[in-house]
């Protein structure tokens, strides 16, 4: 779906995107990560055309970024808002519009959109009238007006109260379904282990993680087993240290060891084993480390 | 070019619904016939009213004549002016607000010509009535009386009653009317303070739209859609059509009224608005449009929020209104050097030029020039401002420096 090679963007002296490249298969939610200042919002405005890379290609659907690929995406942008004048239904039919649809269509999907996020009784009101939650989920809506094949959301879930994060995931899960291709910037990596199958961290416009979320954590596992059992056996070869950890164990193991080992053992020992899982790091504590090494 | 009318027409629908600008267009007809109806309902009695109440002082004037030369008793101003027997006697009369002033004649006026007013309440009431015409008239009638006949009196109270009469080209007689200096002035004046009024109302509306736009943060949305330069093309066409339903209702309205107004006064020759002066006025009108509409709109992407935007395009404005400035010496010449200068200066030259067509024949070749090197300003200003206007859009929280611009030219 997205092909980028080598990316490069330069604003005076600074590289802002320095050797960039990623893929992004089609039907999947991608996640675009990096701290503030990265490079992550060049990199989104170049793919969509706004601005133009010193260096390297982007390929989308096959094709450059063009104008005839943007009518096929759906941008919700870090910085964004909607005619505040308008009313509702006017300017999501506008912005509709604009993106290729006939005006008639684009309002009967604007209707439809509204009344799956529940904003259906704003329609006619002015924009300025909606209180800040519900403008999110209008900019969504917005987003989403012309049915795009690629969505490219940064920070979609920014000002939502959890009952409207919900059903804006499902939506966008449902979007999955029906096999479009999301790219997701959010600084929530709760978020993104719930939604993505595969990221790219960027850090000083260069890519410093770029695979799929299983292999990444895997990656940055610390050898460690989470044990919840009926009784810990006196002694396990293998094992480093043992550290209690609310109502079950994590131990900590050896260079040379393995969790099938362990395993092993505990089941030798009939030590009764009711979860036994491979410790694997949150995203947050890699983003925090993977950052932090490279400042 | 679909989306560039998507935007234009987006832009003409919600700018027609502006209340500043439908209040803008019809008032300004509907003052035209407000005075219509007075004029046409009440005629000289307006003029009646406001003669008798709101003139200075009603009253007569005294005087104390030392010269001699006076006899009121004799003259066709008799009521207008009292005579007194002493300067007491008129101070007396004034204090008991009897008369609204009085004057002394010296002994010595012929001689001197000197004549001294009282008055009451400040200076200006006294100076004018020191300044009147009927205390004028009525002195010459008293210096001439009995030494010349009659007739050669009354020439020298009224020396002319001027008939002015017009010869065309060929030298034949013009039957206009003595009213014609107000289609040869007044209505394209009128016209050119209109046009310009329209001119900043509709660069107003798009310095306001895409400075909104910007502080919205809608820009990024829409620059997802079309390119920066479709945008602004899109701006400019829709808020020019705004503008030029400004102008067409103000022309049709002001035919219709002036047409109206030679009914009902049986006025000729009003309505004297030449087609080329009226053809040429709306080119300057879509060119100045277009040079202002961009620069508006370069200063409406460029400021981070609508007052600093408009404190920018501020500059462009204060361009706009040197012209006006030279009016006053217009009137002697319109042709005066820096009247030309002013025409060929892109930023001042619409308005300008707007200002000299109604003064009178302005030569072809200055036109031309004029129009050229305006046609030239505003090539060079979309190209240029395009570039600022894609560099700056995204450009939030900062003003961009010269250095950014200087990039927008390398970059863009």
């Amino acid at each position: 779906m997205i092909q980028v090679e080598n990316l490069v963007k330069h604003y005076a002296h600074v590289r802002a995107v320095d050797g960039v490249s990623f893929s992004v298969a089609r039907g999947e939610i991608f996640g675009l990560l990096g701290p503030n200042g990265a490079g992550k919002t060049t990199t989104i405005r170049m793919m969509m055309d706004i601005l133009k890379p010193d260096s390297g290609t982007i390929q989308i659907m096959g094709q450059p970024a063009s104008e005839a690929v943007k009518s096929r995406i759906g941008y919700l942008p870090e910085e964004r808002g909607l005619y505040r004048n308008f009313k509702l239904l006017e300017c999501l039919t506008y912005l509709g519009a604009l993106k290729g649809m006939p005006r008639k269509a684009a309002r009967q999907r604007a209707e439809a959109l509204l009344e799956r996020v529940g904003l259906e009784e704003y329609a006619q009101r002015k924009i300025k009238e909606l209180s800040k939650g519900m403008a999110q989920k209008a900019q969504f809506v917005a987003t989403i007006v012309h049915d795009p094949e690629l969505l490219i959301m940064d920070e979609p879930f920014q000002g939502l109260d959890p009952v409207n994060t919900e059903l804006l995931k499902t939506i966008l899960r449902e979007e999955q379904d029906r096999g479009k291709t999301i790219i997701l910037s959010t600084h929530n990596m709760n978020q993104v282990e719930e939604l993505c199958q595969r990221i790219l961290l960027i850090d000083h416009g260069q890519v410093v993680l770029y695979g799929s979320l299983d292999e990444i954590k895997a990656r940055y596992a610390e050898h460690a087993v989470l044990l919840e059992c009926e009784a810990l056996p006196a002694s396990l070869s293998g094992v480093r240290r043992i550290e209690p950890v609310d109502h079950a164990y994590q131990l900590i193991l050896e260079p040379d060891s393995s969790p099938q080992a362990i395993l092993r053992q505990l089941v030798a020992a009939d030590a009764g084993v009711r979860r036994f899982e491979v410790v694997l790091p949150p995203l947050e504590q890699i983003f925090i480390t993977v950052v932090e090494g490279n400042r | 070019m679909r989306t560039i009318l998507l935007v234009a027409a987006q832009e003409l629908i919600v700018n027609l619904r502006r209340p500043g600008y439908i209040i803008m267009t019809l008032l300004i007809p509907a003052l035209g016939v407000i005075a219509l109806l007075v004029g046409s309902v009440f005629g000289g009695e307006v003029g009646d009213f406001f003669k008798t109440h709101l003139a200075i002082n009603q009253k007569p004037m005294g005087y104390v004549d030392h010269s001699g030369l006076l006899s009121a008793e004799q003259s066709s101003y008799k009521e207008l002016f009292i005579p007194y027997r002493d300067e007491s006697a008129a101070r007396e009369a004034l204090l008991a607000h009897d008369i609204r002033s009085y004057f002394v004649l010296p002994a010595d006026y012929v001689q001197t010509g000197k004549v001294i007013v009282y008055g009451l309440g400040g200076g200006f009431s006294t100076f004018v009535d020191a300044d009147e015409s009927k205390l004028r008239d009525f002195l010459v009638e008293q210096l001439i009386a009995g030494r010349v006949e009659p007739a050669i009196q009354e020439r020298v109270r009224e020396p002319m009653k001027v008939e002015p009469i017009t010869l065309s080209e060929k030298g034949e007689v013009s039957t206009e009317s003595p009213f014609s200096w107000i289609a040869d002035f007044v209505v394209p004046y009128v016209f050119s303070i209109l046009f310009v009024i329209t001119l900043f109302t509709t660069s107003g509306f798009l310095l306001e739209g895409v400075s909104e736009e910007k502080e919205g943060r809608i820009i990024e949305i829409l620059l997802s859609s079309i390119k920066p330069t479709e945008l602004l093309a899109g701006k400019i066409l829709g808020l020019g059509a705004v503008g030029l339903i400004q102008v067409a209702v103000w022309i049709s309205a002001g035919a219709l009224l002036l047409g109206a107004a030679v009914a009902l006064f049986t006025m000729t020759g009003v309505l004297n608005l030449s087609l080329s002066t009226v053809i040429l006025g709306l080119i300057y009108f879509v060119l100045g449009y277009l040079l202002y509409a961009t620069l508006f709109a370069v200063s409406g992407s460029m400021g981070t929020t609508q007052r600093e935007s408009q404190q920018i395009a501020s500059i462009f404005s204060l361009a706009a209104a040197i012209p006006w400035m030279t009016v006053g010496f217009m009137f002697a010449d319109p042709n005066i050097p820096l009247a030309v200068v002013l025409s060929y200066i892109p930023l001042t030259s619409p308005v300008m030029m707007v200002i000299r067509l109604g003064f009178g024949r302005v030569p072809g070749g200055q036109i031309l020039v004029s129009l050229a090197i305006l046609m030239v300003s505003i090539v060079f200003v979309l190209w240029a401002g395009a570039k600022i206007f894609r560099m700056s859009l995204l450009m939030y929280g900062k003003r961009p420096s010269l250095r950014d611009l200087v990039r927008a030219f390398k970059e863009a």
